[in-house]
């Protein structure tokens, strides 16, 4: 073949190549991510970046997901719903919040009206079929953890009329109603439904419906017209992205064209930046902390005085100053300052290299090498050298390990041998309430103790017992005290122990939107937002 | 002709056993991964031990690596690569949402990097040593050493968040707005094809430079043909087979370096799959992505073989 005969083929080649392209690019592909103009004002999209994945369970009695909790709270509703900040109830789906918390009973008118996005009014029997999931013993749910021990059952009195039956009176439950969102019976009891509620299936009651869901890529929410609650759509359109990586998601909030109008999970670093170009950047201080979590049956952790010891050796004023940026503050309780239940630990770990070095001696423990399992959260990462300094000056020898999040618990989840693990916790996203937050972390079957293997520790069994005593408790003041003497013995055991509690931060454009607060846990809540 | 049908068909035939191999090597790496499938699909699920074990029964995870291979090829010849363990979708369906995506990113990419050598390259023969030439050198030579994800995090800043230009990041389908298409893909295109144009502006300013030398050339010149000519129908033909054989190797790049590119501009193709899978703990999807990309580089080496063929004839009498 001549060469000009090439050219020729390998232009026509090219050609095809690009004309094929080109019919790709026109029928096929993912789609937009990005708003693409349609509706101006008041009726534009609003773009939200979130830093977490869209891809974790969208199952409301399942997710502990930040972008799937934050979006389903716009999207279904409980009996109760919480404000995001105060996590004070207000009626939902129900039309009022009882008012006698003293009883076992309590019983819940549902709002006339109300329908689920697919048009079906919202009735008992929704009701009933979500909460005897939560409360059925054969099926594993992380919402039963926060219901079962208190709930007995859910009754249906009439179509449009509910009663809760309690074990005893546990007032805090009410708050926790928001936990138990409102699903169509007649949508999620068809066969296979659940495992699509896991992938993205979600239709609810709540103000906003789900119009399109792309794992790994974004959600986008549509205002739901028939929606006739106390907290309608102030939206027309939602575009939520899920951008994980620190750079392009505060890439998308800034500049003057920004593609976004707010994002949370802002790196400390990019504070000033974003305040110096004009949007507001405000933080929450809450439960997020760094946790260190050990195998207590891989030795010498099984040991008090050596996990004490590590706990001890850490500098946490240098981590908050330096990783954190003055965004923190080293733990002084299992809970942060600002829980209503807070009281000092009588063990607080200030920094003591000393005391560190003297639990070791007493412990025997000489020549220890420890490998700390981390997640590769940024903040996280961030803090990870002021640990190994920490450790390396008492004379441990550290060496991280720093790894995606879902590795870490996959190897926990498979039992995997481990010594250490450093990571990102936030049982805000639940509510305030400290009895919860501690049957988050604590309790007999579960799924954190199953990490540690402390459950059937003398001293763990002991510990369990006393949190359910204190959650039978009737009185509020004497409930607080118990719980803070329950907390003095998770703080001496430091088994799974918070090092430094630090603050969230939102990023929004103050010209374009009102009603933003900062929330102290991962995602965003846009149902008292509008545009300015 | 005959020939080079034939020696088409032996390189067809050689590919059997090449995928095989692409195929038994992946399925081998991925069987080192620590990633549990079992409990990656169950992730969020708090699964019990049976429905774990139950899981690996149904999915032969627990029969001996040889069956497994054996029938995972098996589903691979059926179009099915495995399913997400996180979104439950069939990996292919996915593999086909973003594999367009980069496809478009990549001939956009190639399609710069062409138009933009061409110009430098033949611009510097021509002012073979004087300043243009000059500046092309200093700027090529800088666009070669200058990674891509460097490039791209440059202009995200100076002409997105700065300027305001570009989105930062993020897609539109051309079907919804092609102006946006454009906007979204402008800046990955050039991130991507930048550093593969400033390598090919200096090959293509060597092969111009070699032909502008030869006597065919001043010929033509002193024949009356205006310079120009000379230049676009004769010497940037047969100056442009060496370009093009290292433009057909540089897609495997193109392909490549759309991985680093699709995560800095939050662009749901290929490169952002993978990275994503790798992050989630998704073997299946890895799985998929590596494959896809594998077999779109045989291809791509296949067709750049035999067009070696029909260009020197001399190859076929070797190879034949």
């Amino acid at each position: 073949m001549h060469r000009r005969t090439f050219l020729k083929y390998t232009g026509a080649l090219g050609a095809a190549t690009a004309v094929s392209a080109s019919l790709s690019a026109c029928s096929s592909g993912p789609q937009s991510t990005n708003d693409t103009g349609g509706g101006g004002g008041k009726d534009r999209t609003l773009t939200a970046v979130i830093g977490y994945g869209n891809d974790g369970t969208w199952d409301p009695t399942q997710t502990a997901s930040a972008f799937c909790m934050a979006a389903n709270n716009h999207i279904y509703e409980g009996l109760l719903d919480t404000d995001p900040i105060s996590r004070k109830p207000y009626a939902a789906l129900a039309t009022a919040v009882p008012k006698d918390l003293s009883t076992t009973s309590w019983k819940f008118t549902l709002r006339a009206g109300a329908k689920f996005h697919d048009g079906k009014p919202v009735t008992a029997d929704d009701v009933v079929f979500v909460f005897d999931r939560i409360l059925d013993p054969k099926t594993q749910t992380l919402a039963k953890g926060f219901f079962a021990s208190w709930l007995k059952e859910v009754r249906k009195i009439d179509a449009q009329n509910v009663e809760l039956v309690l074990k005893f009176p546990f007032p805090d439950g009410l708050s926790r109603l928001t936990l138990a969102k409102i699903m169509p019976k007649h949508v999620f009891s068809k066969p296979g439904a659940w495992d699509k509620a896991i992938t993205g299936l979600a239709i609810g009651s709540g103000p906003y419906r789900q119009s399109a869901h792309h794992p790994k890529s974004n959600t986008t929410f549509e205002a739901f017209a028939d929606y006739n609650g106390p907290r309608p759509a102030a939206f027309k359109k939602m575009n939520w992205l899920t951008i994980v990586d620190a750079a392009p998601r505060v890439a998308r909030i800034s500049g003057s064209s920004a593609g976004a109008q707010i994002s949370d999970n802002i790196p400390y670093a990019n504070i000033e930046q974003l305040k110096s170009g004009g949007l507001t950047v405000a933080g929450g201080a809450g439960m997020n902390n760094l946790f260190l979590m050990f195998n207590t049956r891989h030795k010498p952790f099984d040991d008090v005085r050596v996990r004490q010891a590590l706990h001890y050796a850490i500098d946490t004023e240098k981590m908050v100053q330096v990783a954190l940026k003055g965004h923190g503050k080293p733990s002084s309780s299992f809970l942060n300052e600002g829980n209503p239940s807070y009281r000092r630990a009588k063990t607080v770990y200030d920094y003591d290299p000393e005391k560190a070095k003297a639990l070791l001696k007493a412990a025997g423990v000489r020549n220890l090498s420890i490998n700390i399992l981390a997640v590769n959260v940024s903040w996280i990462v961030d803090c990870l050298p002021t640990i190994k300094a920490s450790w390396d000056a008492i004379g441990v020898r550290t060496t991280l390990s720093p790894q995606e999040t879902t590795a870490v618990f996959t190897k926990m989840d498979q039992k995997q041998d481990y010594q250490v693990v450093a990571a990102a916790s936030n049982p805000n996203q639940f509510g305030l309430d400290a009895d919860l937050i501690m049957h988050y972390n604590y309790g007999p079957t579960n799924l954190w103790m199953q990490y540690t293997r402390w459950a059937d520790d003398p001293v763990a069994k002991q510990l369990f017992k006393d949190m359910d005593r204190a959650t039978q408790e009737a009185d509020p003041a004497k409930k607080k005290a118990m719980i803070q003497d329950y907390i003095d013995v998770v703080a001496e055991q430091a088994v799974l122990y918070p090092v430094v509690h630090n603050e969230l931060m939102t990023a929004w454009d103050p010209k374009k939107l009102t009603g933003i607060r900062a929330q102290p846990y991962p995602g965003i809540n846009l149902l008292q937002a509008k545009w300015v | 002709m005959v020939a080079v049908l034939r020696i088409l068909l032996r390189r067809i035939a050689l590919l059997v056993p090449l995928m095989l191999g692409i195929v038994l090597f992946v399925f081998l790496v991925m069987r080192f991964s620590d990633v549990d499938p079992a409990s990656a699909f169950f992730q969020g699920a708090n699964p019990t031990p049976q429905q774990l074990h139950d899981f690996r029964e149904q999915n032969g995870l627990l029969d001996p690596l040889p069956v497994r291979y054996v029938h995972f090829v098996d589903d691979l010849l059926h179009g099915d690569m495995g399913t997400s363990a996180l979104t439950r979708a069939p990996v292919v369906d996915q593999v086909t949402t973003a594999l367009p995506l980069t496809l478009q990113l990549t001939f956009l990419g190639l399609g710069l990097a062409v138009v933009l050598s061409l110009v430098g390259g033949v611009t510097a023969a021509v002012y073979r040593d004087r300043l243009p030439d000059q500046i092309i050198r200093v700027v090529s030579l800088t666009g070669v050493a200058a990674p891509g994800f460097w490039l791209a995090l440059l202009m995200i800043q100076y002409l997105a968040v700065d300027q305001g230009w570009f989105p930062t990041g993020g897609y539109i389908n051309p079907a919804d707005s092609f102006t946006g298409w454009l906007k979204t893909m402008t800046l990955p295109a050039l991130a991507l094809s930048l550093p593969v144009a400033a390598q090919l502006t200096r090959i293509v300013r060597t092969s111009v430079v070699e032909e502008l030398d030869k006597d065919y050339v001043r010929t033509a010149i002193g024949s009356g043909l205006p310079p120009r000519v000379v230049v676009g129908r004769n010497v940037l033909r047969n100056a442009l087979i060496n370009p093009l054989t290292v433009l057909g190797l540089r897609v495997g790049y193109l392909l490549g370096g759309a991985v680093v590119i699709e995560t800095i501009f939050s662009l749901p193709g290929m490169g952002k799959l993978m990275i994503d899978a790798v992050k989630n703990g998704d073997p299946a999807v890895v799985q998929g992505v590596v494959l896809t990309t594998a077999t779109g580089f045989v291809v791509v080496n296949l067709v750049i073989d035999v067009l070696y063929l029909l260009v020197n004839p001399r190859l076929r009498d070797t190879t034949a």
